[in-house]
């Protein structure tokens, strides 16, 4: 807008981009991805199993219930792991196919997608949009502009809402909605998170993904000449110029674009994409419907704006066995095998030790040391367990008394306060080193071991 | 390096909103990170009894000033960045010469 000031000025206000509605096969796989999408997030929190909410980050109790599995605060590295797993799974993606993420999976695209349904539904298409923003303040666009805000902050709140319900049942946060007894914190999340989706779906749109995206950034590092991309057939397309259907263009020494500028127009971040590639463009193929009914209704083929790679379009051939692809799915497949054969080997059970704070050691007679721990076992398992506690690392060491077990039921953790002896004669160092076991007794077999320092008076 | 502060492909200078956002957003992603690497080894319940709080609340609101400690804390990194390297500074680039 300002770019004659040049560049000292640090604002340049952005133009609202209306992006024109349009109709094709890309449109309807995008539409089916916010419904299937958004259809999920609004609905997996009231999905009940096994007598408790499917989905639920319990804090509180420091416990997250994702269906069958439940994680804990240890278990931090297989969610990162998970994490991980995803951002392969994009990088893989990407390298293939392109921006997929960017024009249909995106949560930014997702919202916004339907954000822009709710202001066409209430103000109408592209040209009565521009047309509303430009009237004066009548009635009627008071009116319209009230009722999309109202719909906009209602649908903000609703996901805000939902938000909440991953992290405490949503039952219960719907009742103390409806009792207006919500609590602080939820309270202010529900406005934060529903603020967010305001902000970014219905304000920020397309900007996010130019100015904060950082994947948007770096995507380019995946791509290669056997990517996916939306690219207009110059050869074909050029010299564009408007003209009736009837003209025959040919002899005119025209290209197949007729230069109507509706890919310009039906672009959810306003770019021209007759420019070539650009950093802008989310690839969500809009050009390429609209092009297409375009090319429809002027007789012409189809394609003109078209999902291709690089090498396509120079020879015709696509290499989708490509030493980036193989490298990035082999690291896939290990990371994913890694990730289940983990899973199943992972024992439910956890032992944590903290020393006594209070007395390093104490000397009970003149050759027998002792040490206080507590130890904090933790029974991750689906069911009560009985755990025998054993310690070893000295000669002569054992816990007091000798014989120590356990029953830990369900999800809980046990706190043991215990007593080691070992005999000073035994002992080399000042702090030596000890490791406690925990195995059960009942059932399978788990077992788990711990180190600790054993401090005497050396 | 050329760093001024427009935009390379579209020629116009970067938005105040640009500045913002991009500060608000890489911020908010790192204090994500930074809070759950934080809270899994943390328990703010254990951090509450060891900690003196003029008030009592629910152990959620000790997740959520983490998380906005964190935050705050990723801002003040990434604010800092940016004005070192916002070429606004002419007075630099003339001492050099």
């Amino acid at each position: 807008m300002n770019s004659s000031q040049g560049a000292v000025s640090l604002y340049a206000a952005e133009e609202k981009i209306y992006p024109r509605e349009v109709k094709g096969r890309f449109q309807n796989l995008r539409n089916l991805a916010v419904v299937v999408l958004l259809g999920i997030y609004y609905f997996l929190p009231w999905i009940n199993w096994d007598g408790r909410q499917a989905v639920l980050f319990d804090l509180p109790a420091r416990k997250f219930h994702i269906f069958f599995l439940t994680f804990w605060p240890q278990d931090f590295y297989y969610l990162s792991w998970l994490l991980i797993i995803a951002a392969i799974t994009l990088f893989l993606t990407t390298a293939i196919a392109g921006r997929l993420w960017c024009g249909y999976a995106c949560p930014q695209t997702v919202w916004t997608e339907i954000f822009i349904w709710m202001e066409r539904w209430v103000e109408g298409d592209r040209n009565n949009q521009m047309k509303l923003d430009k009237a004066p303040w009548t009635i009627n666009k008071i009116w319209r502009k009230s009722l999309k805000q109202f719909l906009w902050i209602s649908f903000s709140a609703w996901t805000g809402f939902t938000f909440v319900g991953y992290f405490t049942p949503i039952t219960d946060l719907g009742q103390s909605l409806f009792a207006v007894q919500l609590g602080s914190w939820e309270l202010f999340w529900i406005c934060f998170y529903g603020l967010a989706t305001y902000g970014n779906a219905g304000f920020m749109r397309e900007q996010v993904c130019k100015y904060m995206c950082p994947y948007a950034r770096f995507q380019s590092a995946m791509f290669d000449a056997d990517t996916l991309i939306i690219s207009y057939d110059e050869k074909r397309g050029e010299p564009r110029k408007h003209r009736r259907k009837d003209v025959d263009a040919k002899a005119q020494g025209l290209g197949d674009c007729i230069d109507c500028k509706q890919c310009v127009q039906v672009c959810p971040t306003g770019i021209d994409i007759r420019n070539g590639l650009q950093y802008e463009c989310i690839a969500c193929g809009a050009c390429i419907d609209v092009c297409n009914n375009i090319m429809d209704k002027m007789g012409y083929a189809r394609n003109l704006v078209r999902y291709t790679t690089e090498n396509a379009s120079k020879n015709g051939k696509t290499r989708l066995l490509r030493l980036r692809t193989v490298i990035y799915t082999s690291i896939w497949l290990l990371a994913i095998c890694g990730y289940i054969i983990a899973i199943s080997l992972r024992v439910p059970l956890d032992l944590d030790i903290i020393r006594d704070r209070n007395a390093l050691y104490q000397q009970v007679d003149a050759n027998t040391i002792e040490n206080v721990y507590t130890l904090k076992i933790m029974n991750k398992d689906r069911e009560a367990r009985r755990y025998r506690v054993d310690v070893a690392g000295l000669s002569g060491i054992s816990t007091v008394p000798s014989e120590i077990t356990v029953e830990v039921a369900s999800g809980e953790v046990y706190n043991l306060a215990l007593r080691v002896r070992a005999p000073l004669d035994s002992i080399e160092r000042m702090s030596s080193e000890v490791s406690f076991e925990i195995a059960t007794l009942n059932g399978e077999i788990q077992r788990v071991s711990e180190e600790t320092r054993f401090l005497a008076p050396l | 390096m050329n760093n001024s502060d427009s935009d390379q492909i579209s020629g116009k200078p970067y938005s105040r909103l640009r500045y913002v956002g991009a500060v608000l957003w890489a911020s908010f992603l790192t204090a994500c990170v930074g809070s759950m690497v934080f809270f899994a080894m943390f328990d703010p319940a254990e951090l509450a009894k060891i900690t003196t709080w003029p008030v009592v609340l629910e152990i959620q609101w000790g997740y959520t000033i983490g998380f906005f400690c964190f935050w705050l804390l990723a801002v003040l990194s990434s604010l800092i960045t940016t004005i070192l390297l916002l070429p606004g500074n002419k007075s630099s680039k003339a001492g050099n010469e």
